[in-house]
């Protein structure tokens, strides 16, 4: 089995712009994995270096911002697909607490609520929104999109036993099996007035907001009371 | 105008096996904020890699479960050795003479020594084998790196920790980072206390700047400590003899892992939480 990876990527790292032009294949035969650059290089479609800027600009101080945006060309065998990808790592601070956003739409929102959060209270329940990927324990669905390390494609399949697909982070890693696209299946009733996270917070907790007013509460991943149509789960 | 050229080849043994090999090779350029790289190929460097990894070869513990080689062009051969879930980070030089550390005999002297925290008194400890340069990596080294205000330390202790810019790769940013640990004493002579801990291994440790707190998680015996700095400086109460290398420190940050040498002399602190 061949794997090649022909990648561009600029990415904002905390006031830094870095450019990436790379291509690799890995090899597996007989259990081994080989992982090298490769010369050859394929037609890459630019990447808009001022928007990532402005990205990262408009999120204003952070103890991290990371803004990534990313174009590549995949082959597995025969299989060929293109990928485009926008990724967002924004750690927001007021201590003792560190704020976790991946959604450039939210960090304002998130940054609004971190200043006006009133402390630490310990709620009986709390409401996930789906964005906020938790491995929680309750019965989950594989959602079907895209394609896996290897090209297959990603198909919805209940999360039991063996993950059917492989993540490949990079062509440099060897692919293991993951879940992907993973959401709770609905059951039971959902109390749309409990506290709604709106991101997760270091430490197994997450900012809250609770009629008008914002804490920040542990979640209890272990006690799923219920999941809505769309993936929301109460704690 | 910087530049930075790398290359580097890495291997994973399992059970004297070839399980994963990888080469990486790149060259970044540097113009103020702005870096452009891609993996260009300086065959001068990865011909180094692969004598360095002739080295590693020769002298890795083939029965080992897991042994992973790194061979890069900006630094000397490592190779990272697991026994029973314990690692040490060492060199072809000293592979020999390291490993000993993962045999059963100085393991099991330090287990059952302490009570997790919480649940009970804790112990004073004694850190051997050059083992306190991880505690004053994640307590000295790293709020260091980061600029943080200090803390008042023994006036006895001295620590030696450079810093430089460094990167693991060429797609990296290059950070502030400690290049060595080395701690030192100036007569500061100690009771052996008794009972204590006698910590031998550690598996890792973080510090985090928002909180101020140290992490250490003892590898042998296993337990955690966690720490504020000022707490971690305030417990250290003695040393004795010249600072030993300690095997293994890959420390991580922003995702870029890099080995920082480490040296300490046998250290006892207070109890700790």
């Amino acid at each position: 089995m061949i794997y090649r990876k022909w990648g561009r990527v600029v990415r904002w790292e905390n006031g830094t712009i870095v450019r990436v032009e790379e291509a690799g294949e890995a090899r597996e035969e007989n259990g081994m994995f080989v992982a090298q650059p490769i010369a050859e290089r394929k037609t890459l479609p630019q990447i808009d270096v001022a928007r990532v800027v402005a990205t990262a600009r408009a999120i204003g101080p952070a103890e991290r911002v990371i803004v990534s945006f990313g174009v590549a060309l995949h082959e597995c065998d025969s299989v060929h697909w293109h990928e485009e990808t926008q990724r967002v790592h924004v750690a927001l601070t007021r201590r003792p607490w560190r704020v976790l956003v991946d959604d450039v739409d939210l960090v304002q929102r998130v940054a609004g609520a971190l200043a006006r959060c009133e402390g630490e209270k310990d709620f009986e329940h709390v409401l996930v929104p789906p964005h906020l990927k938790l491995d929680a324990d309750c019965e989950r669905e594989q959602q079907p999109g895209g394609l896996d390390g290897y090209g297959r494609p990603i198909e919805r399949r209940r999360v039991e036993g063996e993950p059917p697909n492989f993540y490949r982070p990079s062509y440099r890693t060897r692919p293991v099996r993951r879940w992907m696209n993973v959401r709770a299946l609905p059951f039971g009733t959902v109390d749309w007035s409990a506290p709604r996270a709106l991101a997760l917070v270091d430490g197994g907790k997450a900012l809250v907001e609770h009629a008008g007013r914002v804490f920040v509460t542990p979640l209890r991943v272990g006690r799923v009371i219920a999941a809505g149509e769309r993936g929301e789960m109460l704690l | 105008m910087t530049t930075f050229s790398i290359a580097a080849i890495d291997e994973l043994w399992l059970h004297g096996t070839l399980a994963e090999r990888r080469l990486m090779h790149g060259r970044a350029e540097q113009r103020g904020d702005e870096i452009t790289a891609t993996d260009a190929r300086d065959e001068a460097l990865v011909a180094r890699c692969e004598r360095a990894m002739t080295r590693l070869r020769a002298a890795m513990p083939r029965a080992a479960e897991r042994v992973r080689l790194v061979a890069r062009s900006d630094s000397e051969p490592t190779m990272t050795v697991e026994i029973d879930g314990i690692s040490i980070v060492t060199s072809p030089e000293f592979v020999e003479e390291d490993v000993q550390l993962l045999s059963p005999s100085p393991r099991a002297a330090g287990r059952g020594w302490r009570e997790a925290p919480g649940e009970g008194r804790t112990l004073p400890i004694l850190w051997h084998n050059g083992s306190a340069a991880v505690l004053l990596h994640e307590a000295f080294g790293h709020p260091l790196e980061l600029g943080m205000p200090p803390v008042e330390w023994p006036t006895w202790l001295r620590v030696d920790c450079p810093m430089a810019m460094r990167r693991a790769s060429f797609s990296d940013v290059p950070l502030r980072r400690m290049t060595r640990v080395v701690v030192s004493h100036e007569n500061a002579p100690f009771a052996l206390p008794s009972p204590r801990i006698d910590v031998h291994l550690v598996r890792g440790g973080a510090y985090d700047p928002l909180t101020d707190v140290v992490t250490v998680d003892v590898a042998v015996p296993r337990f955690t400590i966690r720490a504020t700095r000022a707490e971690i400086a305030a417990s250290i109460i003695g040393a004795l003899g010249e600072p030993i290398r300690y095997p293994g420190v890959v420390c991580s940050r922003e995702g870029q892992e890099l080995v920082v040498g480490s040296y300490a002399p046998v250290v006892v602190t207070r109890e700790l939480p």
